[in-house]
């Protein structure tokens, strides 16, 4: 996937899908939802940020593992360009789903804050700290074989419980977070065959933009890696 | 929210800021092209 980085053709295509995502994502019709009203085209916008955060952060856990296995340095600075565009992802994903949040649940108001609580965000909140000590870890060692065997064990690790506190957690208790209880992200709009068809190419267009992004991360540090040498 | 002509505003706003930001990651990922192929030279 590394040699994919070099390649222009799929980058074309992300921002292709991107652009009819956005243009059908504003006009398609969708069903008019209790309390979520037209704000229910944020499927295609804020849902698509977790998916690419978890595939991203899958790609992470490859190569850290091909790393392991392998040994070479290449694939312990796609694992780490992979996080940091998994990390993004997330953040833009909590920030979006806030937002979202507060003027549908709480109607607008900011200072009912009961939405914090909330075990999806926790959850979330928790991933994102997980990936955010990841890079802390990194930056606490200098020689670079051992950055690289450290973080990828911690990478295994890691994902793992990712997975738990944004999948497994919610589902346990009570969530303010519309439909849990129901299928794993699905079962909680009614995906209308319409919203089905911009919603898919959503997920995929999103995540290759996030592979782009950790593209351009990885190309930048290997440069400068070769430059130093 | 009445008015539905409005939302053609957010979608014209989503759409520019959405193409400045491909602008953006086009001139990264040639300035960095252009990075690669100088420092592959003394090959």
């Amino acid at each position: 996937m590394v040699s994919l980085f070099y390649k222009s053709w799929w980058k074309y295509l992300t921002m292709a899908i991107i652009f009819f995502v956005i243009v059908a994502g504003f006009t398609v019709t969708v069903p008019d939802l209790f309390l979520l009203h037209e704000s229910i085209r944020n499927t295609f916008f804020h849902i698509p940020m977790w998916f690419g955060m978890v595939l991203l952060l899958l790609g992470s856990l490859v190569y850290s593992i091909r790393y392991l296995l392998r040994g070479r340095g290449q694939d312990d600075l796609a694992a780490a360009s992979f996080a940091h565009a998994g990390l993004l992802m997330g953040f833009l994903g909590l920030a979006t789903g806030t937002i979202w949040g507060v003027y549908t649940w709480a109607d607008g108001n900011w200072s009912n804050t009961g939405w914090i609580t909330d075990p999806k965000i926790l959850g979330a909140s928790l991933g994102i700290l997980i990936y955010l000590a990841y890079f802390v870890l990194r930056g606490s060692m200098t020689n670079t074989d051992q950055r690289a065997r450290v973080s990828a064990i911690y990478s295994i690790f890691g994902y793992a419980m990712f997975i738990v506190f944004i999948f497994v957690m919610p589902r346990l208790t009570d969530s303010l977070h519309p439909g849990n209880g129901g299928n794993p992200g699905f079962g909680e709009y009614d995906l209308t065959p319409t919203m089905r068809m911009v919603f898919y190419p959503a997920v995929i267009g999103w995540a290759m933009l996030g592979m782009w992004l950790a593209s351009l991360r990885f190309r930048t540090m290997r440069v400068q890696e070769e430059t130093h040498e | 929210m009445e008015g539905d002509g409005k939302i053609y505003v957010v979608f014209a706003v989503v759409i520019i800021i959405v193409i400045g930001l491909f602008l953006y990651l086009f001139a990264v990922d040639r300035k960095i092209s252009k990075f690669e192929r100088k420092s592959k030279k003394p090959d």
